[in-house]
């Protein structure tokens, strides 16, 4: 069964600008769009990109060392063909909450 | 108790004045003095009346009701004979002292009076004020004879309305051709050929010797003898700056009243703007440069703003139907410029572009002017010009409309400063939208003053109309924001646009891409000199934490060591840094400086701080480094001190953004150990002077740079490498290196638009050059002291 863990405040998570957590061992990258917040596996399939330095387009993290683009709700990677995993994110009274 | 503000002079500058200032701050007691008996007018518009073709009701700017409503005391017909710039109060006609806060001088001109024996007889007039309109209008009787003296754009607008008046009128001119200081001699010859047909005697080059008559002028003799018989004579000799109250107050004058770039005269708490002033050794005779001024005087004592006044170029019209003649800048060229020249005598149709390399720097349009704003716009903007005939409105269908391809911010009513943007908005307002030419000047003003433009706001009205969107031929900034971006600068400065978001919202797709939100990014930075809102949403890592992020996604360190320049201290602080934070590699770099690699994001600010250097921007497109050699300090070939000169260039350049890296170099003789022939831009001693290279590359191409020009002192070389970079800041495409931008535009069009710019243009680079200089901080300090989250490894749980 999922459990709900504890990933910090939506406040201090930026429009655009991602957050790495670490939550039992998994690194985990954090992106907020308006209200909205994604979670995903923190490193890029291709060779290790910190998915959380990349640059927010819409719904799409583009990787910061190669420019691959990964999709936040379905954890795709354009012409790779692995993706990232992607979890489930509850926003509580101004608190991210993850599934995993 | 509200500030007290005194305005002597009630003319076209200081009415514009006193309504900015009431948008910008209604709280002041103000009080107008004019010398005129009437409320502010329309000057502008006097040969309109003159000629009939408007009512001397219609030239009113603002009636009694506007100033009531406002709170605003005119005393109009009341001039000011005094100041006390000690005490703070002036003296006005009656013997009355008003005490002033503040006082602006707006008197504007006087026209000047050739002595001319003869000159106090009745019936011998200037062309200045309504008043004098009325007088001449009530002398005019058809079949009378009148003679105008001067054949310049005013006396040609007297003539024709003396004319339509049912008057027999000459006009005596001293030069070769009329209108000399705006048009060569074809123009100037066609224009009198064209003025004869339409019944009008123009004489010259004459000279007038005296006015004769029995108290009234009868006649007027020339220099030569010959006699001209004239019941009125109208003098349109040429203007001269209205001082002599200013001067006896002891404020500093010469041709005009001195101001500084804050239109501040030498007295404390005295300011001037219009004609009656002189800022940097210039005087002005057009109503548009009088309005920006205003509008900028507005800004500087109601909103206490720190802006500079910056002249703009200004075109000429003359308003005579008919007979439409533009013209701005030089109308002659100097050996080097060349000419475009379209010339149809018979159709009255003469179009003269005058090039330096491929800059427009003078414009004459005859008889056909629609594409004027066009060229003004690049004559004010000291842009490259590819297309010249097309400038000229040559290969577009006669049937297309030049209106249409008009930028939105380009100005459509130079005398009221009106752009093609907001006549759109008029046009295009959801309710009752003007569908009249009429319609458009009352809500918007545009054409109400000289009209030149109703041509172009019949153009817009039809655009308008028409359904079918054309597709734009310049490339677009991106598929995310499909427009020109030369319309994206017009879009950005036009409507006050700060910020990349905004920019996508309005002119792209709102969401943008990362190859086009850091250009739009670079290009707000760049065009408002600074001046915009940063979103680190929109930038690279790199960017967003000052650090070029590594493959392991570690960040490497490259702190700023101009020239190539550094002390035991700092090498000592440098290693200690190394120790400290164990960075996994410190190498020499190419460009002459240190690189500490391997570092955590985390860990970014600290090591800064501890380093107490600045940033190199070694990690994104700005200026980088400034390869030096040893030069005269130590070498035994140098010619010129290239390590102050590159230290001192650095400095100079160090944080401004550009659209790609720039890398410079400065050598001190010509076996160049710092391959400034490869750079960017690049600067090398020779015996007695500095050349500067431009577009150098040894990258993945390598390309020899052009010799940009050579000049003689290190003051003179940081003067051009400013105006040089900030021309490439400016028109570069983001991502563009020099040395694509240099021969794309081709090294003579980038000479003529920097070296060999006009002195208006190269101080406008200048300026802004020095603008957004200002606005740089060091990121290193600036951004962890500001958002210190951009550097934190998580979130706090
Ligand atoms: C550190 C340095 C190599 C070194 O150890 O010497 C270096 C490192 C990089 N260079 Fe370079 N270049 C360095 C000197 C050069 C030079 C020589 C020079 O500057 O004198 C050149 C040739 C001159 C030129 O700029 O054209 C050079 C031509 C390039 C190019 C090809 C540019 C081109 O248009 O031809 C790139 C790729 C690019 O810009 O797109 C590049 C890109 C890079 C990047 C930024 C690649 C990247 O995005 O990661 C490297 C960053 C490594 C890092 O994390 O610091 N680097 N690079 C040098 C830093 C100089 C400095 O102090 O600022
Ligand atoms: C017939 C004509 C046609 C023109 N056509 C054009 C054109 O087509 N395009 C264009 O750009 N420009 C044109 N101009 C020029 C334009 O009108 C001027 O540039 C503009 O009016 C300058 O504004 P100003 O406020 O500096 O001066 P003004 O408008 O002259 O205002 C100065 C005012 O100060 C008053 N004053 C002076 N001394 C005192 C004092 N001691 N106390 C109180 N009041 C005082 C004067 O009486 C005057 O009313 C034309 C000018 C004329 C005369
Ligand atoms: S090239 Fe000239 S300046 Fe440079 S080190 Fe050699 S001699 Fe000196
Ligand atoms: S590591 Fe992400 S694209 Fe290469």
């Amino acid at each position: 069964m999922a459990t709900l863990h504890r990933a910090g405040l939506l406040s201090s998570l930026h429009e655009g600008v991602g957050q790495v957590v670490e939550i039992d061992g998994k690194e985990i990258a954090l992106f907020r769009t308006g209200d909205r917040v994604f979670a995903i596996g923190a490193r890029c399939p291709h060779a290790g990109g910190f998915l959380a330095d990349g640059m927010v387009c819409g719904d799409v993290v583009v990787c910061p060392l190669h420019v691959r683009r990964v999709h936040l709700k379905t954890g795709e990677v354009e012409d790779w063909e692995v993706g990232v995993k992607t979890y489930s994110v509850v926003v509580r009274e101004g608190e991210i909450l993850l599934e995993l | 108790m509200n500030r007290r503000l005194i305005l002597v002079g009630n003319g076209m500058g200081g009415i514009r004045f006193l309504e900015r200032l009431f948008e910008a701050d209604p709280t002041w007691a103000v009080t107008v003095f004019g010398d005129e008996p009437h409320p502010a007018y329309d000057r502008v518009a006097l040969s309109k009346v003159l000629a009939g073709s408007v009512g001397a009701e219609t030239v009113v700017i603002r009636g009694h009701d506007w100033y009531d409503e406002k709170g605003i005391r005119l005393e109009a017909g009341c001039p000011i004979v005094a100041i006390n710039t000690e005490e703070r109060w002036v003296e006005d006609a009656f013997g009355r002292q008003h005490e002033y806060d503040s006082l602006v001088l707006a008197t504007g001109s006087l026209p000047f009076m050739p002595p001319i024996p003869g000159a106090n007889l009745d019936g011998v007039l200037p062309f200045r004020t309504l008043d004098e309109v009325d007088n001449m209008i009530t002398r005019a009787e058809a079949g009378s004879k009148a003679v105008v003296i001067g054949g310049g754009l005013l006396g040609l607008e007297c003539a024709y309305g003396l004319t339509r008046r049912g008057m027999d009128v000459t006009v005596l001119h001293l030069t070769e051709h009329l209108m000399d200081r705006q048009l060569d001699l074809a123009a100037g010859t066609l224009l009198r050929d064209e003025l004869q047909r339409m019944g009008m005697r123009v004489m010259l080059p004459v000279s007038t010797k005296r006015f004769e008559g029995d108290g009234r002028v009868e006649r007027v003799v020339l220099t030569d003898g010959e006699v001209i018989p004239a019941d009125l004579v109208v003098i349109c000799a040429g203007i001269r700056p209205n001082i002599s109250l200013a001067r006896d107050a002891g404020l500093s004058v010469a041709k005009g009243i001195v101001v500084d770039d804050c239109l501040h005269t030498s007295a404390p708490h005295v300011y001037a703007l219009g004609e009656c002033i002189e800022h940097k050794g210039l005087t002005f005779g057009l109503v548009e440069p009088v309005y920006d001024q205003a509008a900028l005087l507005a800004k500087i004592i109601g909103h206490q703003e720190l802006v500079a006044y910056e002249p703009k170029f200004s075109a000429t019209t003359l308003k005579v139907a008919g007979l439409d003649v533009f013209a701005g800048g030089r109308s002659v060229p100097e050996i080097g410029d060349h000419e475009v020249v379209i010339r149809d005598d018979a159709g009255f149709i003469y179009k003269k572009l005058v090039l330096r390399n491929d800059v427009v720097v003078g414009a004459t349009l005859l008889g056909d002017v629609r594409s004027a704003p066009l060229v003004g716009a690049a004559l004010s903007g000291g842009t490259i010009v590819k297309d010249r005939l097309r400038l000229l409105g040559i290969g577009i269908a006669s049937e297309s409309n030049p209106a249409a391809e008009l930028p939105d911010l380009a100005v459509v009513c130079g005398c009221n400063g009106v752009t093609k943007a907001t006549i759109m908005e008029a046009i295009q307002r959801p309710e009752e939208g003007c569908t009249s030419r009429a319609c458009v000047a009352k809500c918007t003003r545009a054409s109400t003053s000289c009209g030149s433009c109703a041509n172009i706001v019949d153009g817009l009205l039809a655009y308008a109309g028409q359904t079918a969107s054309t597709a734009s031929p310049a490339p677009v900034v991106c598929t995310c924001v499909p427009v020109a971006r030369e319309e994206l600068r017009w879009r950005i400065l036009g409507e006050d646009i700060r910020t990349v978001s905004q920019v996508l919202k309005t002119a792209g797709d709102g969401v943008g891409c990362h190859r086009c939100r850091p250009a739009i990014n670079y290009y707000l930075d760049a065009w408002w000199c600074g001046d915009y809102q940063e979103q680190p949403a929109s930038r690279h890592v790199n960017d967003r934490v000052h650090a070029n992020v590594q493959k392991d996604g570690t960040f490497s360190v490259v702190p700023r060591m101009r020239g190539g320049i550094t002390t035991p201290d700092d090498l000592r602080r440098i290693a200690d840094v190394a120790d400290k934070y164990k960075v996994g590699m410190v190498k020499l770099t190419g460009g002459q400086r240190i690189d500490l690699l391997g570092v955590k994001k985390a860990d970014l600010p600290l090591m800064w701080a501890d380093l107490g250097m600045i940033s190199g921007h070694a990690y994104t497109k700005a200026i980088r480094t400034v390869k030096s050699c040893v030069g005269t300090e130590w070498c035994r070939f140098g010619v010129g001190d290239s390590t102050s000169l590159a230290v001192a260039m650095e400095e100079m350049l160090e944080g401004l953004y550009c659209p790609h890296k720039v890398k410079l170099g400065v050598t001190g003789c010509p076996r160049n150990c710092a391959e400034v022939t490869i750079k960017d831009l690049g600067v090398m001693a020779i015996v007695g002077a500095w050349e500067i290279y431009v577009g150098g590359a040894a990258g993945m191409s390598v390309r020899k740079a052009d010799l940009l020009c050579t000049v003689e002192t290190p003051t003179q070389v940081l003067e051009e490498v400013a105006i040089a970079i900030q021309r490439y800041r400016e028109e570069g495409i983001y991502l563009e290196r020099m040395y694509h931008y240099v021969p794309r535009v081709g090294i003579d069009a980038f000479k003529a638009s920097t070296v060999e710019a006009s002195e208006v243009v190269r101080a406008g680079l200048l300026d802004r050059f020095r603008r957004s200089k200002a606005r740089v901080s060091d990121p290193w300090q600036a951004v962890p002291a500001r958002e210190p989250w951009r550097f934190e490894p998580g979130l706090t749980a």
